[in-house]
């Protein structure tokens, strides 16, 4: 069991999206179900894992390897540490919220359930691979269904915002596919075994193919987090995007990204992180503060949200970035690493909520100007206590998710790049300044007569929205769960860009 | 004089094939009734027969290929021609495009009125062609099977007589045909000149005992790529394929982009593995050149493309691009030559399947417009889906085994350890990027455009079979690669080469 839970994780989805396939198109209710049936397994079993995993053995657990390709050393092996474990869980839990949220759906549902369900397969391998074949091939299966959503049930421009976001990822993908291959012939024995591979350290020594490695997976999930200035995919993609596509795009897909440079770019590539490392922090300083300034300037409340995750995404690459650096010690490098984990699992829970909070008013109103807005909290108190709450926890009010991260993040990089971190600051306020005006466009002022006959949230959407508020009050009041399961993990990674090739 | 008749066996199955293909389309009389089922004697008509000679000569290849007592090759008619690895590959890459290429063909011309007998023996010998061409270690053999092949071709392109536009691309390819086969006698007869024989291993010891002047190989070389590059549709003497494409009927614009491209490839790679070795002349420069603009021209250029079968052409084209970039890397890396033979026989499938979608709506619409797949999953959905597949498998995109073919060759290619051929594997890269572009647009169509009509699209056995089949490859060479590699591997063994 314990070999195979990986496995069924990964792959119910999966299942779940062919058995749909055969369901008549007509009977909505049966597919809907069904694919929320299919969801739950990975979300139990999640938890389960969780709850298994012991964080005092920070090596790979529920190793699950057997040979696929002999030609090649390709093997499907799959494994999760620390890190890989929380992520899991944030997509396995906002893939089933999305579902429940989709419920609204009746445009062709039979493709959209089947295509989210596949999403959702592509997504979990990702964080299970640990063979770098198996792992490109996921990485490119949860774009596939992701072009499909954007494109069929997106909004007015989705053509173009689905095929943008194909290329731009397909060009970080293949320059990463170079990069992999280089890995393998540069290892002995030539192997695609992701923890094999670290432990060779290939192109230690040459310089030039360590460079041309590093700048392969860097331009992968550069693109991915996205971080200025590859960032121009994401507005298009988020807010042409149906909501749960939204929710799963904020949430999950950048979050590979950062995955892919804790996971590989710096355990194998440690001389390359390091020599790079503070221009990566000078990128994610630029996305903090840049990705802030836009979203100032945004009148469309999706796109706002959209900008405010390129800059907290910003946040996260910080504190990749100073882990990398070649000097500060252990222990602040595990710090920035340990808030760089808890902005990504924060920043799923908080801007997924957000995007939902987006779709949930656009169903109503039809609109997503700010400007149009106004007066709404007296009409619709749930939903302006839920917004206000998320508002907050986005900004980083103390005792919520965003808070914690952003001071593990800060307090770990601030002895390693001061200067940048410092400035790093004035996004928090800036930050803070578009989130609480917008919240003020929205919930306060007069009321415009136009939406008087708007109603509150129902059910499906408290139900849709309560488990990641419930979430983000946890992670904010008691961290200690989730750092005790990544420290181990943390450490591993930052001894490794410490330790060798120096 | 040795020979064995066991070694030939496709070939006499093919040819005796053929001839009774023909006498069965006397027989059974020219014209299939409108509207009603074609004419047969008990169980027999030229589709009948064409398919099951097609599937005994497959079986035949896949025989000799696992025949333990070939594993290095046998020199046959005098060292007129090999059985070895790599001929009998491209005999299964030619038997077995030629078998699905029939199955479209009986959906293509269903109800139609034309000269089925002479249709399907042509089909049949065409294949033989394919098969001779890829065995072909003589100047003369090699010349007289391209031509064979040509002509078979040039008649099958024509075959909708009453259309212009399959007269168009008939006469187009004969005339570009005919010129650029002169062009490659020429550079053949240079060779035979400086070497003295027509035997290609001949060549290969000639070269080897006195190497000869640098600027008459060059010379021979290249006026010899011209015959091969039209046959493979390489920049620039692709310019026939569009036009061919757009106007033959579809399954044998199907045939031309996968047979007889892979006989192009066959020879191609014949020439410069065992005749004109790397050691005699460094032809890699050349090779990197081509590829460099065969994959760039025919990406960009499929980019603006309104008809599918257009479109295909030109993507054939960058195909040929990426293949080139196998043979480019040949004399560097022990992978590439696997790597070129695993990617056409996974370009088989997937492009065959492409060209099956597209005969549903070329046989039902008579369009091939882009615009007349909108909205096809409506219509269509199972077709609709597997393109998808198809499309992606094409642009290298996983979970198809059009990932595992690019994954080979780059793989190759880097393993070459070459500086030029690693940016042409850089330029590869950014091609896949652009050619996902126009490949998804098919899919953009068919997924998010609006159906002008909704009245569903049915398909006929002998074509859901071909989709069937072709589906199911493209996804299990990447998911059960193992077999298809090795067979790969044990393929590239030339007689007396790599």
């Amino acid at each position: 069991m314990n070999n195979w839970i990986l496995t069924l994780i990964t792959f119910v989805p999966l299942l779940g999206a062919v058995i749909i396939l055969f369901i008549p198109k007509e009977r909505h209710g049966a597919i809907k179900w069904t694919a929320l049936l299919f969801s739950l397994p990975s979300l139990a079993l999640s938890v389960l894992l969780w709850v298994w995993y012991d964080p005092s053995n920070a090596g790979m657990q529920f190793v699950q390897r057997v040979r696929w390709i002999q030609a090649l050393n390709v093997h499907y092996y799959m494994g999760i540490d620390g890190i890989s474990v929380p992520l899991i869980f944030l997509t396995a839990l906002l893939t089933t919220l999305s579902l429940i949220y989709s419920w609204i759906i009746n445009e062709r549902p039979k493709e959209y359930f089947s295509l989210f369900l596949f999403l959702e397969t592509g997504m979990l391998g990702v964080f299970t691979a640990l063979d770098f074949f198996l792992f490109y091939i996921f990485w490119e299966v949860s774009l596939v269904p992701m072009y499909f959503l954007i494109g069929v049930w997106g909004g007015p421009r989705k053509e173009y915002a689905a095929i943008k976001f194909f290329l731009y990822t397909l060009v970080g993908s293949v320059a990463m596919l170079l990069a992999i291959i280089g890995v393998y012939f540069y290892t002995d024995p030539h192997t695609f075994s992701i923890p094999d591979a670290i432990r060779q350290t290939p192109f230690a020594g040459s310089h030039l193919l360590q460079s041309l490695a590093f700048f392969g997976f860097f331009l992968a999930f550069a693109i991915k987090v996205p971080m200025w200035p590859f960032h121009t995919w994401l507005p298009d993609a988020h807010v042409e995007a149906p909501t749960a596509g939204s929710v799963i795009l904020a949430g999950i897909l950048l979050k590979l990204g950062g995955y892919g440079f804790l996971r590989i770019a710096l355990p194998m590539l440690p001389e390359a992180a390091r020599q790079y490392s503070i221009y990566i922090a000078i990128l994610a300083l630029i996305s903090i503060i840049y990705g802030a300034l836009v979203a100032m300037a945004q009148r469309d409340m999706k796109r706002l949200v959209a900008y405010s995750s390129v800059s907290h995404m910003g946040y996260v690459m910080l504190g990749v970035a100073a882990a990398a650096a070649a000097w500060g010690t252990v222990a602040d490098k595990t710090i920035a690493l340990t808030g760089s984990v808890f902005m990504m699992f924060a920043h799923g829970l908080i801007t997924g909520s957000l995007f939902l909070l987006v779709g949930v008013i656009y169903e109503r109103t039809q609109n997503r100007d700010l400007d149009k807005f106004g007066g709404l909290f007296a009409k619709v108190p749930v939903y302006g206590g839920i917004l206000s709450f998320m508002v907050f926890a986005s900004l980083g009010l103390p005792g919520l998710a965003g808070f914690i991260s952003e001071f593990f993040v800060f307090r770990g990089s601030l002895p390693i790049y001061t200067i940048i971190t410092a400035l790093a600051g004035i996004g928090i306020i800036i930050n803070a300044a578009y989130l609480l005006w917008m919240l003020q466009r929205i919930l306060l002022g007069p009321l415009n007569p136009a939406w008087a006959e708007v109603s509150d949230t129902d059910g499906r959407e408290v139900l849709s929205l309560a488990p990641l508020v419930a979430l983000t009050i946890l992670v904010g009041v008691l961290p200690a769960f989730l750092v005790s399961t990544l420290n181990g993990s943390l450490m591993r990674i930052v001894g490794m860009i410490a330790a060798r090739g120096g | 004089m040795n020979f064995n008749l066991y070694y030939i066996l496709p070939e006499l199955i093919l040819a005796g094939g053929g001839i009774l293909a023909l006498a069965l389309g006397l027989l059974t009389g020219r014209f299939a009734p409108k509207g009603g089922r074609p004419a047969r004697i008990g169980v027999l008509s030229p589709e009948v027969v064409s398919l099951a000679v097609l599937l005994a000569a497959l079986a035949a290849s896949v025989w000799l290929l696992a025949d333990k007592g070939l594993a290095r090759g046998v020199s046959q008619f005098g060292g007129v021609m090999a059985v070895d690895g790599l001929a009998l590959f491209f005999k299964i890459i030619a038997v077995l495009s030629t078998i699905i290429v029939a199955l479209l063909s009986i959906d293509f011309f269903r109800g139609v009125q034309f000269h089925r007998g002479e249709y399907y023996a042509l089909l049949v010998f065409a294949a033989l062609a394919i098969t001779s061409l890829a065995a072909s270690t003589d100047l003369i053999m090699m010349y007289l099977s391209l031509e064979f092949l040509s002509i078979t071709s040039y008649i099958l392109a024509g075959y909708l007589k009453q259309e212009p536009k399959s007269n168009e691309a008939a006469v187009k390819y004969f005339l570009y045909g005919s010129v650029a086969a002169a062009v490659m006698i020429y550079g053949m007869s240079i060779l035979y000149g400086v070497t003295g024989t027509t035997s290609i291993l001949g060549i290969s010891d000639a070269l080897w005992a006195r190497p000869a002047p640098y600027p008459l190989l060059f010379l021979s070389l290249m006026l010899m790529l011209v015959g091969f590059g039209f046959k493979i549709a390489m920049v620039p003497f692709h310019q026939w394929a569009p036009d061919t494409y757009e106007g033959a009927p579809t399954p044998i614009a199907a045939f031309l982009s996968v047979g007889s491209m892979a006989g192009g490839i066959a020879v191609l790679v014949r020439m410069l593995g065992t005749g004109i070795t790397f050691s005699a002349f460094d032809w890699t420069p050349l090779i990197i050149l081509l590829s460099a603009a065969t994959m760039t021209v025919g990406n960009l250029v499929a980019i603006p493309q309104l008809n599918i079968k257009r479109m295909l052409a030109y993507s054939s084209i960058a195909q040929v691009g990426y293949l080139l970039l196998g043979v480019a890397a040949m004399a560097y890396s022990p992978l590439a030559l696997p790597a070129i033979l695993l990617y056409v026989f996974i370009y088989l499938f997937m492009n065959l399947g492409a060209f099956a979608v597209v005969t549903i709506l070329s046989a039902r619409l008579g369009s091939d417009e882009l615009r007349d797949y909108a909205g096809l999953i409506r219509r269509a959905p199972v077709a609709a889906v597997a393109m998808v597949f198809f499309m992606l498998s094409l642009a290298g995109v996983p979970p198809t085994a059009g990932f595992l073919g690019k994954f080979y060759l780059f793989s190759a290619a880097i393993q070459s350890g070459h500086a030029a051929i690693f940016w042409l594997t850089v330029l590869a890269i950014a091609n896949t990027v652009v050619s996902a572009y126009y490949y998804l647009n098919v899919v953009r169509r068919m997924f998010f455009a609006e159906a002008r009509e909704a009245k569903p699209i049915t398909c006929s056995r002998p074509l859901s079979f071909a989709i069937g089949l072709t589906l199911a490859m493209t996804l299990l060479v990447l998911l059960y690669a193992q077999p298809f590699i090795k067979m790969a591997h044990r393929s590239a063994a030339m007689l007396t080469g790599i």
